[in-house]
């Protein structure tokens, strides 16, 4: 990471715009900003409401307590996005730390009735049940979040050569998977033909 | 990208949630209210104390004591008064001999002594607990040693602090070194402060070919440029290897000894903040 702007800090320190933010302002922009995104990451993936409810105070505790790590703009996202994952693979039930904080995000969690009508078959379902986990989250990065290779890189960890080689071999697995299901994988258009024909 | 497979995987998303509900503020204000953040020090925002050396002198006076440091110690304390006044004599060591040190005097102190730009050798950073914003807390507790004047590349000037013996809280020093050829500078000021290299020199708002062409002068190259929009925050500077020589300098500061990073732009900075810079380091008309 370049280290040039600190010349830029000590330069506009008091004349412009990029003075010490204060931690809770900080924060409370990180916050709202990126809730949505990360609430979203972690109910879609946790097994209950209240697992969601930990994993997101635990995550969002983390961010605070690491508020100097936290990257600024876009960058934010995919490193809340790591640190989810990362929590949502430690939490274990029960054994939250955060459960005082999230009493009220829980009742919210759990009267919340969902609006998005889903439209994909159960064989397309139970084909990306039977996934491995990496290969779920590496393909939900792209599905759900909308995230591009250099992106999951980032929420991974890895290089952007890994991550696409990863996502490729993980899509070729559902194409095969898909396959399995339906022998009529023209129904999901060229792409999955030609990646399930590549892994035959 | 015709991603067939990933529409399938699209279609398959569960409901994203409700997003920031009553729940979730409350939740924002719990967790800032039930711990401080760490107290790392937010790196590209270093702050440095200005030096404020003590009325006594060091050497006159000061009476060696058993603490006094072996000739090999890395730190030469001495007592005088109701202080130490600590002596860095191996600016390479190791912090935890500073530290072993620190501790037998009964000061939880850690030290670090870092390279940093030449206007800041010498200074204290308070990287220091419960220390995020205004005036160093301890200004009173902890100060730097006195340093003649024009200490620089000619002329050693001890490093060193002073600290009160009453002093019991928790800090974290850092002290600013010269850097050695290759080291990157851990803080730096701008190139036109004061005891930088183009201190009160045509800087601001000089294209980006004249500006390099002085430093390469002082043997000094230029390591990457920052890109800034006019109101930009310093964080979404777009950082390059290489601008176009008509650009505008608007800022910059050595890396380390022998290169520097500029902040340029498309446009001259505006002419009353350029004239509250160059007043603020004592070149203004």
């Amino acid at each position: 990471m370049p280290d040039i702007y600190r010349h830029v800090t000590f330069l506009y320190r008091k004349d412009d715009d990029v003075g010490p933010a204060e931690p809770r302002r900080r924060f409370e922009e990180i916050y709202t900003e990126h809730y949505a995104a990360v609430s979203s990451y972690v109910r879609r993936r946790a097994e209950d409401p209240d697992d969601a409810a930990d994993v997101l105070a635990e995550t969002f505790t983390t961010a605070w307590r690491r508020l100097a790590d936290v990257p600024y703009g876009e960058e934010a996202r995919l490193w809340l996005y790591g640190v989810a994952r990362r929590t949502l693979a430690n939490h274990r039930r029960g054994q939250s730390r955060r459960a005082a904080l999230t009493v009220r995000l829980r009742e919210e969690f759990a009267d919340w009735t969902g609006t998005v009508v889903n439209t994909a078959s159960d064989a397309a379902r139970e084909a990306f049940a039977r996934l491995p986990g990496d290969d779920r989250e590496l393909l939900s990065l792209v599905g759900w979040e909308g995230l591009d290779t250099p992106q999951i890189a980032k929420v991974l960890g890895c290089s952007s050569t890994a991550a696409r080689q990863r996502l490729h071999r993980a899509r070729k697995r559902l194409a095969v998977e898909l396959a399995r299901a339906d022998a009529d994988l023209t129904a999901y258009g060229p792409r999955a033909v030609n990646l399930a024909k590549e892994n035959a | 990208m015709n991603t067939d497979v990933d529409d399938i995987v699209k279609s398959l998303a569960p409901d994203p949630g409700p997003g920031l509900t009553p729940g979730a503020r409350e939740m924002l204000t719990q967790i800032m209210d039930d711990a401080a953040p760490l107290q790392k020090p937010l790196k590209k925002r270093r702050r440095w104390a200005v030096a404020l050396p003590i009325a006594a002198a060091v050497a006159a006076g000061a009476l060696p004591t058993f603490l006094a440091a072996s000739p090999a110690a890395a730190l030469d304390v001495k007592e005088e008064g109701d202080h130490y006044v600590i002596e860095v004599k191996d600016l390479y060591a190791k912090p935890e001999v500073y530290e072993s040190r620190l501790r037998g005097l009964g000061l939880k102190i850690s030290l670090k002594v870092v390279p940093v730009s030449p206007s800041l050798v010498g200074e204290i950073s308070t990287d220091t607990l419960g220390w995020k914003a205004g005036p160093f807390p301890y200004a009173d507790k902890i100060k730097t040693i006195d340093r003649p004047e024009q200490c620089g590349r000619y002329r050693q000037c001890p490093i060193g602090v002073t600290i009160a013996k009453d002093f019991t809280a928790q800090a974290d020093i850092l002290l600013g070194r010269a850097g050695r050829p290759g080291e990157e500078y851990q803080a730096g000021a701008g190139l036109s402060d004061d005891g930088e290299p183009l201190h009160c020199q045509p800087f601001y708002n000089r294209p980006v070919g004249e500006v390099r062409g002085r430093l390469k002068e002082m043997g000094v190259s230029v390591r990457e440029y920052a890109v800034k929009r006019p109101g930009e925050r310093g964080e979404d500077a777009r950082v390059t290897a290489s601008v176009p020589d008509s650009m505008y300098v608007t800022g910059g500061g050595l890396a380390s000894y022998d290169t520097a990073d500029l902040v340029v732009s498309e446009t001259p900075m505006d002419g009353e903040l350029l004239r509250t810079i160059l007043r603020k380091a004592g070149c203004g008309s």
